[in-house]
């Protein structure tokens, strides 16, 4: 799923990275526990969140990931958003919920990864 | 590992402070941009930046602080994360997926899910912890360079 599509599907706000708006991410994975989200290696994931700090971005930069969902309103600060931007982060702010976020873009064809053999 | 442990070609020792939450994960990150641009291939860099994150994330939540020494060979690179207390009474327990003490506050900042340990052992080619309680822990972390 395009990165532009998960933005106009969850209605969200892209605040950084916009370079990677064309950039396809087939699965994606939504944790508030930063450890839990670091169980699986691959890359090719969109991090959902409600947790909101500069350990989220960090938990991105260290995963190779392209972008980032902010979800139920939750916004980043500057810092945040200059860390993203250094490591072409896409960052995407909804005011929808997890549940919400999650449903929409599975009902969308989005499937998720999270476990280290590269499940969901 | 026992390989060409000669020709060290870099090695960098850093300090993380206890209880500084806030700054861990900085040293991960310069890892990762140091064995970018040595040109280390990327699904090395991303399991090592892993299992160190995790560890830097420790040292700064269950320590009382402690350093991370990485030293990069020809063909491996070994990561060593040693702390001064206050040990691990059961490593057993510690590596178990989900077993985990810390606190609230770590847990509400995204850290604390007990999956950390066991990690730090899938994301790299050798493993290996000693502790002694009042002393501290050692964790002492290989990976090859060539997949
Ligand atoms: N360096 C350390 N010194 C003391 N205790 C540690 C250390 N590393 C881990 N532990 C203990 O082992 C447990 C499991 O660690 P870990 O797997 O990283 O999970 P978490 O950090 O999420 O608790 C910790 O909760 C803590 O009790
Ligand atoms: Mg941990």
């Amino acid at each position: 799923m395009k990165v532009s599509q998960i933005a106009q599907i969850l209605r969200a706000e892209v605040r950084c990275g916009e370079e990677n708006l064309g950039l396809d991410i087939p699965y994606a994975v939504a944790s508030d526990m930063m450890s839990d989200v670091l169980v699986c290696n691959d890359s090719d994931r969109v991090l959902i969140s409600g947790l909101c700090t500069v350990h989220t971005v960090l938990t991105a930069q260290i995963l190779d990931l392209r972008a980032i969902v902010f979800v139920r309103g939750k916004r980043p600060t500057p810092e945040m958003i200059e860390v993203a931007e250094e490591n072409g982060i896409t960052v995407l702010c909804t005011d929808m919920s997890m549940f919400n976020t999650c449903g929409e873009l599975y009902k969308h064809g989005m499937k998720g990864r999270a476990r280290p053999d590269g499940t969901d | 590992m026992e390989r060409i442990e000669k020709e060290t070609t870099y090695q960098e020792t850093r300090k993380v402070e206890k209880g500084d939450f806030a700054a861990a994960g900085q040293i991960s990150a310069s890892y990762k941009n140091m064995l970018k641009r040595l040109g280390v291939d990327s699904k090395v860099v991303r399991r090592l930046a892993i299992a160190s994150y995790e560890a830097e994330i420790n040292l700064a939540i269950h320590t009382f602080g402690g350093s991370m020494t990485i030293t990069v060979y020809p063909d491996h690179i070994v990561l060593v994360v040693k702390d001064t207390g206050p040990g691990i009474a059961d490593i057993g327990l510690a590596m178990q997926e989900g077993y985990s003490t810390a606190s609230e506050q770590v847990r509400m900042l995204g850290f604390g899910a007990g999956m950390g340990l066991p990690n730090m052992k899938r994301c790299s080619d050798t493993f290996e912890i000693t502790s002694e309680l009042g002393i501290g822990t050692t964790i002492e972390m290989g990976f090859l360079l060539t997949p």
